[in-house]
């Protein structure tokens, strides 16, 4: 079978351990991943909670074909309730810290309380320790990994942890594991750092046997070989995402100056074919056939300087949007993120507004410690430095876009949704990606779908408002299903696009898994996520854009002339709540929340409509 | 010697091969069972380890039940003469040590790592 349904749950208070049995009920409704960590935490958070109290959980839960061969099956979840947003957050990392987690034998790890001392929670298969953390206390994120691994005498352990950033409290402080690869958006390391949790290393030695080997095996290989047949492969394998920067740039959505424009002049200095002169390594996470992962070097940096990456969004919000042309710099600033433990698309955005309000004249130099004769390379990385320290102004920085953006007096510059700073893509040029943002269970997102290259191929009108709430509904629902799987979008594409996915999962369980099945799984799962959110005012009023991407059209680029009235909004989220079965505020009814089994899962919707 | 080859330059570190390495030998999954490993070093590097089936075969030296022996240009390994004493996988880190079993894992140079590498950055060599 592919799950263990065992759940380990972790007192970090009294630094207990205890094992608990996961009905078969519950994985049959939620699968695994994102599913499983979003259940439980419905289930035990209640929603007023600190995020950064004891009473705040975490919920790691490695994927339903995560210990397999399935291509790609490297991703695991973490879910809890974000301190950046105040609301449901969902995170997912790459590398190989996901498979090991699945083969200690369990399927969900929960964290709950708060540990009085810096603490290293050390999972060994079914054996739990608590090891003091006080030295690894300050350590970057990549000492850290590799202290541990060297102190427990075994190089097959595989590590999560905090950097610097975490243990500050900085909100969009990540999870980074296997050195370079993070549970990077909401604050997740913000997280653990209130629970003192400087690290997790796992080590699992379980085995894992599939209910239909043969089936299963021969899954695997069809699924190899239509990933080798997709024709958008071969250049992620080739470049990585940065390989898509200069076609995001022409396309006119790669964001410039703070989200005001699109059109980046030195766009040849930091394009695909720069930072592929950089490559030095190409990285995979377990099972993946694609290693879209590219290392780079900082080169001033000595020889312990490596990253994976940097990727299109860190390359995107630390270069054009910061006004940064030089590729040094950009790898700079995503290795301090690295080793400091920070989210680069927050931290990138957060840095591209400060600068585009000093740019601006609503905030001055003297105020950001910065001269102006500096390179805007040596800006990004000034205040990079404070943020992780919590100095003079970086403390302000430190709460996210959102508050420092409110704090300094320029709320109406903050490029984000429901807290959650966008990603590098400007949603003016995608009706699609606006309405991503805007119905993203986590804020602003680019993840949960992505519609922008069906607008760009011309499966779906780019600049119109049709379909676009049709398609951001499915591909949601699809994706969610995905991440219970604990496989990456990239080689399979998002969502359930061919049967492999469902044929592995079927092989794997012996189950009778579908695409309309699992489908139905997300959907469930969006539901969920909402109903929480509702319950810390989340509302129609919290899914529209910021008002200058409605009001301030884009000057220039392929999008020119183009913003998305509130109007515009008002009939993208109409449809889409129809769609969702949701009331004119947003909030799933209760024929819905009947309809998904939701009323015999978990009982009452919490909020009548 | 005949022996499997893993070339550290073209390895992802995906860890495939640990995976198909296991399924082979046991129908099952799970890395800790494979006969070869693929160690991260850092963050841009790794480091593999599989037998190379060594004329000096310092293992089959150091077992004591002659569970390991000499057969032609390889190292094989015979389980019902193991007593689990584990020397052998002190003596050498090419082989690993099957914590469910007591017993060493050593390559038998089944091919089923060479087959499913997607870099194709494993081969057998003479």
């Amino acid at each position: 079978m592919t799950w263990f349904h065992r759940l380990l749950r972790i007192d970090l208070t009294r630094q207990t351990a205890e094992v608990e049995d996961i009905p078969a009920e519950v994985t049959a409704a939620f699968v695994g991943g994102k599913g499983l960590g979003s259940y439980y935490l419905y289930r035990e958070i209640a929603p007023q909670v600190d995020p950064l109290g004891p009473q705040n959980k975490v919920f790691l839960a490695p994927g339903a074909l995560s210990g397999t061969l399935t291509p790609a099956s490297s991703r695991y979840e973490a879910v809890t309730k974000s301190p950046l947003t105040g609301i449901y957050l969902d995170s997912n990392s790459g590398g190989h810290f996901g498979q090991e987690l699945k083969l200690t034998g369990h399927d969900l790890v929960v964290l709950e309380g708060q540990s009085s001392r810096p603490v290293t929670v050390v999972i060994r298969d079914k054996d739990v320790q608590f090891h003091d953390a006080s030295q690894l206390w300050g350590c970057s994120v990549y000492d850290t990994e590799s202290t541990l691994r060297q102190a427990l005498g075994d190089r097959c352990f595989r590590v999560a942890s905090i950097g610097p950033a975490g243990e500050r409290l900085v909100k969009f402080a990540c999870v980074s594991n296997d050195y370079s690869r993070q549970l990077g958006r909401g604050g997740l390391g913000a997280v653990l750092g209130s629970k003192r949790v400087k690290a997790i290393a796992v080590r699992g030695t379980r085995a894992l046997a599939v209910a239909d080997p043969d089936a299963f095996m021969a899954a695997v290989s069809r699924a190899l070989a239509r990933i080798f047949e997709n024709e958008w492969v071969p250049h992620k394998r080739e470049h990585g995402t940065i390989g898509s920067l200069d076609s995001m740039h022409t396309l006119g959505i790669t964001p410039v100056a703070n989200f005001t424009q699109s059109v980046f002049k030195s766009i040849e200095r930091i394009d695909a074919t720069v930072f592929g002169s950089l490559v030095e390594a190409r990285l995979a996470c377990s099972n993946c056939p694609m290693a879209c992962s590219k290392g780079t070097r900082w080169r001033s940096g000595g020889a312990g300087d490596g990253i994976e990456g940097p990727e299109y969004e860190t390359a995107a919000l630390f270069g054009p949007n910061c006004l940064v042309d030089d590729p040094q710099a950009i790898i700079q600033a995503n290795l301090i993120c690295n080793t400091a433990g920070m989210d680069t698309i927050s931290a990138g955005t957060l840095v591209g507004m400060v600068l585009g309000a000093a740019d601006e004249g609503l905030i001055s130099w003297a105020e950001l410690e910065l001269s102006p004769s500096m390179s805007r390379g040596d800006m990004v990385v000034s205040l990079l430095h404070r943020i992780v320290h919590r100095e003079g102004i970086g403390d302000i920085l430190a709460e996210g876009a959102r508050i420092a953006g409110e704090t300094l007096g320029f709320p109406e510059l903050v490029p984000q949704v429901k807290g959650l700073e966008f990603p590098a893509y400007d949603p003016r040029v995608s009706p699609g990606m606006a309405l991503a943002y805007m119905t993203s269970d986590r804020g602003a997102c680019h993840l949960r779908t992505y519609p922008f290259g069906r607008e760009t191929s011309g499966v779906l009108p780019w600049f119109s408002l049709d379909q676009k709430a049709e398609f951001v509904k499915r591909q949601q629902d699809e994706k969610a299903a995905q991440e219970c799987l604990g496989v990456c979008q990239f080689p399979y594409g998002i969502g359930l696009l061919t049967n492999d996915l469902p044929t592995l999962l079927s092989a794997a369980s012996g189950q009778d898994w579908t695409r309309e099945r699992l489908c139905a799984v997300g959907e469930r799962i969006w539901n969920l996520s909402r109903a929480f959110n509702t319950q810390v005012g989340i509302d129609r009023q919290a899914d529209y854009l910021p008002q200058r991407f409605s009001e301030i059209p884009m000057p220039d680029g392929m999008g020119a002339g183009h913003a998305l009235s509130r109007a515009e909004q008002d009939r993208l989220l109409d449809r889409y709540y129809q769609l969702r079965g949701w009331d004119q505020q947003g909030f799933p009814t209760q024929e819905t929340w009947r309809r998904l089994a939701l009323l015999a899962l978990l009982g009452q919707m919490p909020i009548s409509n | 010697m005949t022996h499997i080859e893993i070339d550290t330059d073209r390895c992802t570190g995906c860890r495939s091969c640990e995976q198909v390495c296991a399924f082979a030998h046991e129908n099952m999954f799970g890395p800790a069972r494979a006969r070869l490993r693929v160690y991260r070093r850092d963050v841009l590097t790794f480091e593999a380890k599989v037998c190379t089936h060594c004329i000096q075969a310092y293992c089959v030296a150091a077992c004591p039940s002659g569970a390991l022996v000499r057969q032609e240009d390889r190292t094989v390994f015979d389980a019902e003469l193991c007593t689990g004493c584990g020397t052998c996988v002190e003596e050498c880190d090419r082989l690993f040590w099957d914590a469910e079993r007591l017993q060493p894992l050593i390559c038998d140079l089944c091919m089923s790592c060479v087959n499913q590498c997607p870099e194709q950055a494993i081969k057998i060599v003479q």
